[in-house]
């Protein structure tokens, strides 16, 4: 038990640095873009993106800060962490399509210079990186209610 | 054969998923007579049988203390349906037999739907429904409601026991109590009068000290001192015996319940098993966690809303430009195809816009609620709502008032205390909803490039301050006292069923545009009807032109014209309208807001043009926004408040604006 | 083993995790405020548990099974003795 929970702990860990260094990144990103003159709108978007991230990280440091005393516990910080992740990558998934529909469907000429590239998301990959943590949570037995 | 029926039941029961289960499309809802508390009625047919139900609010008990448990209880007094259902949670029994019991008490002809019969069986509960009815004394019928489980036997049950006599109950209570209970309703029933209501209920709740019957058996007793004499003997013996009667009662009655739970009702449970409900709410309600999430979570609801439903919007805005051409070009005489292209096509359109917006948010506001997740927001946010003089209750209505007041208002619903909910509702319109996003994205893009985003969100910064500070006022002189008590039940989380979610969405997004939708679309035809009568003349020259000239005065000292004028009076219809007007102002057809970027900096400085924004962000609300607040308010007095303090509160900071930017020296 | 602590404190001040029996509710609580909170499930004999607490916020208590939320205000109110 003990081997697997420093894998666990190291992996989330490993999740929570990624989600913290992509959140930061992307709030600079944003910022710097935005004093460029060039108006993002919703301008809220991008700056709370990353952000978002950031909430990311923080569920899965804790999630690792616990996995040493209280195990359970831990697991309960994963879960919702792959939940969040997911709806993260989800929303940027739907804005990309969105977009796709603007710039192909529409011929929408603000998106003329529309790619799939222009709307890639670190938050997408990032889901990615924590998928192999569901495994762990299967051997739990929960309750529904 | 018609039988009337009743349904009440404890919040969050699925109450409402039984009687749309039942009455399906033939539903109607309205208010009760005086209040703002909904009312729904509808029908079905079981057989040769029609059932009419009525659906009443969701209480946990049947005292006299707020208007969902009068408005309950006082509809199975004086309507006296055939059968009342009661709705109980299977998985939460013991809570909700409170309520039975009462129901009881009432002598109501009771027919228990025990739902949630799923949850009860993942929580490991063993109900024997035999020796529960046995046990309770009334007829209980298993379902499981989204699955449409035992509505038919639900019927089948009520179309049985519809017409029979309820005779005396069994249910007892302890002894002592009991003897009061009956000295008190011998006392009561030397008054014919009372002969048509249940004794032993009134005397129930004489001993519990409730308000409404004491007054009302004073009033038919003439306050006669004998009579209430004694009563006060009966009440003083029993206190001496129990403390307190009041919750002495409760006490027993929970006694009784437990004892009956007992005998009927097992659960195999192991303590070690955790429920998700508990994982979820570990994260979500962690003190410095909590709130991140909840933006987070908000800032995927705004995407959804915005950017996601955007193509939806732009499809339809090309659909009746497309359309509105057509028109142009086919129809005569000129005025006519004006009418129709400009008025009335253009007009439906600007509305129809929205449309992919409004059902977005209120889409995802549904999955929100429906997962349970809204009531935990409450939680998180009840520390930072108390400062303000409110609780966590009022924060959802605050939140949903940046996408549209009209649903914001109507959401304050859930607020018990009245105070507290005028509070809410008065101090709503601050929060900048999207219509008001337009005029500021466009006075932003012409005067302020460069810094846009963040002058728009510097509006939205106001807006909150504003509010805080009104709600600080009027706590502290219009409503002193502190905020009720807060006390709300958390359901447990579940993933909400598409039908569920879509109906609640295409419930509140249709009311929504209905209002909003034939204020806008009315307001536009007017608008277009002002500007071209008479046709064809320069725009100074119209209907539309005069009244800016009557108006201009108002506002010369705050740095605009006319056209300015009239464009601020006709957002009083709707905040989205603003920009259209102006664009009609200016002169031109079609407007493409660059085109107004030449004519707008010419006619005013940046100072003005952000105390404008600022302005537009404070002054009325929309008509629709005026209307839902007359309704839910239900007075006059308090929609002409509103109205007033928020054009005193805009004229007053454009002013200070305009006047700290001229003395600092800002143009 | 069920240890009682003699103390009697309102709930406002229990931590996260522990048992409590209802003992009663503060002088000035008004008819209203007794009957709400019984006919959810809290009353004096009654046994609950302290899901969340973040003094000075609100409080999550499982009554009989359900959540419930308790402002702050309220939990001042109600007294409890710590069971477990």
């Amino acid at each position: 038990m003990n081997t697997r929970n420093t894998i666990l702990t190291v992996y989330s860990t490993i999740v929570g640095i990624a989600y913290l260094v992509y959140g930061i990144g992307e709030i600079f990103y944003s910022i710097s873009l935005n004093s460029l003159g060039i108006f993002i709108f919703p301008f809220w978007a991008d700056p709370i993106a990353g952000f978002s991230l950031i909430v990311v990280s923080m569920i899965f440091f804790t999630a690792a800060k616990h996995l040493s005393s209280d195990h359970k516990k831990a697991y309960m910080y994963i879960f919702v962490g792959i939940l969040l992740a997911a709806l993260l990558a989800l929303t940027h998934v739907s804005v990309m399509i969105a977009n796709w529909a603007e710039c192909c469907l529409l011929l929408n000429e603000d998106y003329a210079e529309w790619t799939w590239f222009s709307d890639l998301n670190p938050a997408i990959p990032l889901f990615a990186l924590t998928l192999p943590l569901i495994q762990p949570l299967r051997k739990i037995k929960w309750k529904k209610v | 054969m018609i039988v009337r029926v009743a349904l009440v039941g404890n919040p969050n029961v699925g109450k409402s998923v039984i009687f749309n289960n039942l009455t399906g499309a033939h539903q109607y809802v309205g208010n009760w007579p005086g209040v703002t508390v909904e009312k729904k009625e509808g029908k079905c047919n079981f057989d040769d049988v029609e059932i009419h139900i009525t659906d009443l609010p969701g209480i946990y008990s049947l005292t006299a203390n707020s208007i969902d448990e009068l408005i309950a209880r006082n509809f199975i007094i004086e309507e006296k349906p055939d059968v009342v259902i009661d709705i109980v949670d299977g998985s939460n029994i013991e809570r909700n037999l409170y309520l039975t019991l009462q129901l009881i008490e009432l002598g109501a002809n009771v027919v228990v739907a025990l739902n949630m019969m799923d949850l009860a069986k993942e929580k490991s509960y063993e109900i024997d429904i035999k020796r529960l009815e046995e046990l309770l004394g009334v007829p209980i019928v298993p379902t499981v409601a989204p699955k449409k489980e035992g509505m038919t036997e639900l019927c089948e049950k009520v179309a049985t026991v519809a017409k029979r006599k309820v005779s005396a109950t069994k249910i007892r209570y302890n002894s002592k109590l009991e003897d009061a209970i009956s000295k008190v309703a011998s006392i009561l029933s030397s008054y014919p009068t009372l002969q048509k209501y249940n004794m032993r209920w009134l005397a129930i709740k004489i001993l519990e000290d409730d308000g409404e019957v004491i007054r009302y058996v004073k009033e038919i007793s003439e306050n006669d001192p004998v009579v209430w004499d004694k009563i006060e003997d009966i009440k003083a013996e029993l206190n001496k015996e129990f403390g307190d009667v009041i919750v002495a009662m409760a006490d027993e009655r929970y006694n009784v319940i437990s004892q009956i739970v007992s005998k009927a009702v097992k659960r195999i449970t192991a303590e070690e098993e955790v429920s998700i409900t508990d994982m979820i709410d570990e994260v979500l309600t962690h003190k410095y966690l909590g709130i991140p999430i909840f933006l987070a979570i908000m800032w995927t609801v705004f995407q959804f809303t915005f950017t996601v439903a955007a193509p939806f919007s732009d499809a339809i805005d090309m659909f009746f430009a497309y359309t509105a051409d057509l028109a142009r070009s086919y129809l005569q005489p000129e005025w006519f195809a004006s009418l129709i292209a400009d008025g009335i096509i253009s007009g439906l359109g600007f509305v129809l816009i929205f449309v992919p917006n409004i059902f977005m948010m209120f889409l995802a506001l549904s999955i929100l609620e429906d997962s349970g997740y809204l009531a935990r927001v409450a939680f998180i946010m009840d520390r930072i709502m108390h400062k303000l003089g409110l609780h966590g209750r009022s924060f959802i209505p605050m939140l949903l008032g940046f996408g549209c007041n009209v649903p914001a208002i109507m959401a304050t619903r859930t607020i018990e205390n009245e105070n507290d909910r005028l509070i809410t509702i008065l101090v709503n319109p601050l929060m900048s909803c999207s219509a008001r996003l337009p005029v500021y994205v466009l006075f932003a893009a012409v005067f302020f490039s460069g810094i846009a985003g963040t002058v728009i969100f510097s509006m939205y910064v106001l807006g909150i301050v504003l509010a805080i500070l009104m709600a600080l006022l009027f706590r502290k002189t219009l409503f002193p006292g502190k905020p009720s008590p807060f006390i709300m039940e958390m359901p447990p989380y579940l993933i909400p069923t598409a039908r569920s979610v879509l109906s609640h969405m295409w419930l509140r997004g249709s009311k929504f545009l209905k209002k909003a939708g034939t204020f806008i679309v009315g307001g536009l035809i007017l608008i277009w009807a002002m500007s071209n009568v008479p046709y064809g003349a320069p725009v100074e020259e119209t209907l539309i032109g005069q009244l800016g000239h009557l108006l201009a005065p108002i506002f010369a000292p705050l740095g605009w014209d006319w056209r300015i004028a009239v464009a601020l009076f006709f957002g009083f219809i709707a905040k989205e309208i603003v920009v259209g007007s102006l664009g009609v102002l200016y002169g031109i057809e079609n407007p493409d807001p660059t085109t107004l970027y030449g004519p707008l900096r010419a006619a005013m400085t940046p100072l003005s043009a952000y105390a404008l924004m600022a302005f537009t962000l404070i002054y009325v609300p929309c008509i629709a926004t005026l209307a839902t607040i007359k309704q839910e308010t239900g007075s006059i007095k308090w929609t002409l408040i509103a109205l007033a303090y928020e054009l005193i509160l805009a004229y007053v900071v454009a002013l200070i604006i305009i006047s700290i930017g001229s003395l600092v020296g800002i143009v | 083993m069920i240890v009682r602590e003699a103390i009697v404190m309102p709930v406002s001040m229990v931590p996260e995790g522990a048992v409590v029996e209802i003992v009663s509710f503060s002088q000035r609580s008004g008819r209203g405020f007794i009957q709400k909170l019984s006919s959810m499930g809290i009353y004096p004999g009654a046994v609950i548990r302290v899901l969340r607490n973040q003094f000075p916020g609100p409080l999550i208590v499982d009554v009989m099974g359900t959540r419930i939320m308790l402002g702050h205000g309220m939990a001042n109110r109600i007294y409890v003795r710590i069971i477990r």
